[in-house]
């Protein structure tokens, strides 16, 4: 047992990165003569990535579970099945034909060589005035604001902001109605989340009503309730009033996106 | 949107209104998401088409207890997309390795079936832990989680941390999936 509690407590330290140079060197020894702790180290490492978007957990165990599974893949109804898939694109979505393979490999690109792909892609898309792919480029949610501020203790709102981040948008939904009902205050940030949400769900005239909430508002920061409207229309696929949305952006220096708002009105003329 | 329990017979049969339904309002989510991260529409494709093989193996051999078939190949999509971003950051190559398709199929498929493992043990965790890990395995700063649960210092945080940790690490192991998935 204290064994047990030494072994946690340094293990702790470890991956904590709390040990001395030689406290490390120590454990990392002790670590290569055990493959116990090297299973709890590699598991607590891999449990550390569970959600990253950026990183993967790849499989280290036995490789036969990987082997035993290949004839799956090579299986006649598979393949019969993926030529269905592309026979069913290429007649009913007008995607452009290819060979039926089980796998479709995906090139693999040097940094360099995708970002010039991506945006002569871009380029080319956006020259069309694609309004979908318009909607690819702009709607990037990362500048929403964090519920997780300093001094803001409300757990809550962290949770929004996590369910966000999860793309839960209904519970996003049902969550901020939940803290606005205990509210005296109507948060214009919750707000934001929830207006989001909706526009992610399709839920576009609720969406519409949520960010006119917002530009109606006293708040410093109503005039954002215009440009997220215009990305409600530009989902929506509705030219006209995306524009209208947008020239009330681009005519307001002070305003939220107000440069790329006058960008996308250019893309779009 | 059908339900999951009906959904999934017809998808077996490769049945043009289930893929037309899956195409018309899955794929534009998957391809939104696929295309803000640095993705091309052909990654989005072909992202989309390799899930729906993966399912259609996975759903053939073995019974998946999922709530939403929508939700679940979003998720596969999303995995797929993790998996292919890790590659291109580790090998940087100008071309596709030759490595043979099917052993990729097979390899992320025991990858995906590790990931729900692990995903399906972190749901037996407790709330707290769940909201907690949550926010660490989003990169969010310990400071923040300190004031977020009110903990009274960061000492505390990353003790409670490690306590949850070893906890859903203790609960993967206990699996008999996981057993049969190690060396």
């Amino acid at each position: 047992m204290e064994q047990d509690n030494f072994i946690n407590d340094s293990l702790e330290r470890y991956l904590n990165d709390q040990m001395t140079p030689e406290e490390k060197a120590q454990f990392e020894k002790q670590i290569a003569q055990s493959p116990e702790l090297q299973e709890l180290v590699e598991l607590h490492e891999q449990v550390n990535v569970l959600d990253d978007e950026a990183d993967w957990i790849t499989f280290e165990g036995d490789v036969n579970e990987i082997k035993e599974k290949i004839p799956l893949f090579e299986d006649e109804e598979t393949k019969a099945f993926s030529k269905k898939l592309s026979e069913f694109k290429s007649n009913q979505m007008g995607a452009t034909g290819r060979k039926s393979v089980v796998w479709k490999r995906l090139a693999v690109f040097s940094g360099v060589a995708a970002s010039i792909l991506l945006a002569v892609f871009l380029t080319l898309q956006t020259g069309g005035g694609d309004l979908d792919q318009l909607y690819v480029e702009h709607s990037s949610w990362n500048d929403m604001p964090s519920l997780t501020v300093k001094g803001d203790l409300h757990l809550n709102k962290a949770i929004v902001e996590q369910l966000f981040q999860q793309k839960k948008y209904a519970e996003v939904i049902t969550s901020v109605r939940e803290i606005s009902l205990n509210s005296e205050e109507t948060d214009m940030a919750l707000l934001l989340y929830q207006g989001v949400s909706q526009l992610e769900l399709d839920q576009y005239e609720n969406a519409i009503n949520t960010f006119a909430e917002i530009t109606s508002s006293n708040t410093i920061d109503h005039h954002k309730g215009y440009w997220y409207t215009a990305m409600v229309y530009l989902k929506q696929g509705d030219k006209t009033s995306l524009i209208k949305s947008l020239e009330v952006v681009a005519a307001n220096p002070a305003y939220y996106k107000h440069t790329e708002a006058g960008n996308l009105l250019k893309e779009l003329k | 949107m059908s339900d999951t329990n009906d959904l999934i017979p017809g998808f077996l049969r490769g049945e043009p209104e289930i893929l037309q339904e899956l195409y018309t309002e899955t794929y534009p989510i998957v391809k939104r998401y696929i295309m803000s991260r640095d993705g091309t529409l052909k990654d989005a494709e072909d992202i989309f088409h390799n899930a729906l093989v993966l399912l259609f193996v996975k759903l053939k051999n073995e019974k998946l207890n999922i709530q939403s078939f929508e939700n679940y190949l979003f998720t596969v999509c999303r995995n797929m997309w993790r998996r292919e971003i890790k590659k291109k950051r580790v090998t940087n190559v100008d071309v596709s390795t030759l490595v043979n398709e099917s052993v990729e199929m097979s390899t992320f498929y025991t990858e995906q079936n590790q990931w729900d493992l692990y995903q399906e043990k972190f749901k037996e965790l407790t709330d707290s832990c769940q909201a907690i890990l949550k926010l660490v395995f989003q990169k969010i700063a310990y400071a923040s989680i300190v004031e977020t649960f009110g903990y009274a210092s960061e000492t505390v945080a990353r003790q409670r941390v490690f306590k949850c940790k070893s906890r859903l690490v203790l609960l993967i192991q206990r699996d008999t999936r996981y057993k049969r998935l190690k060396k």
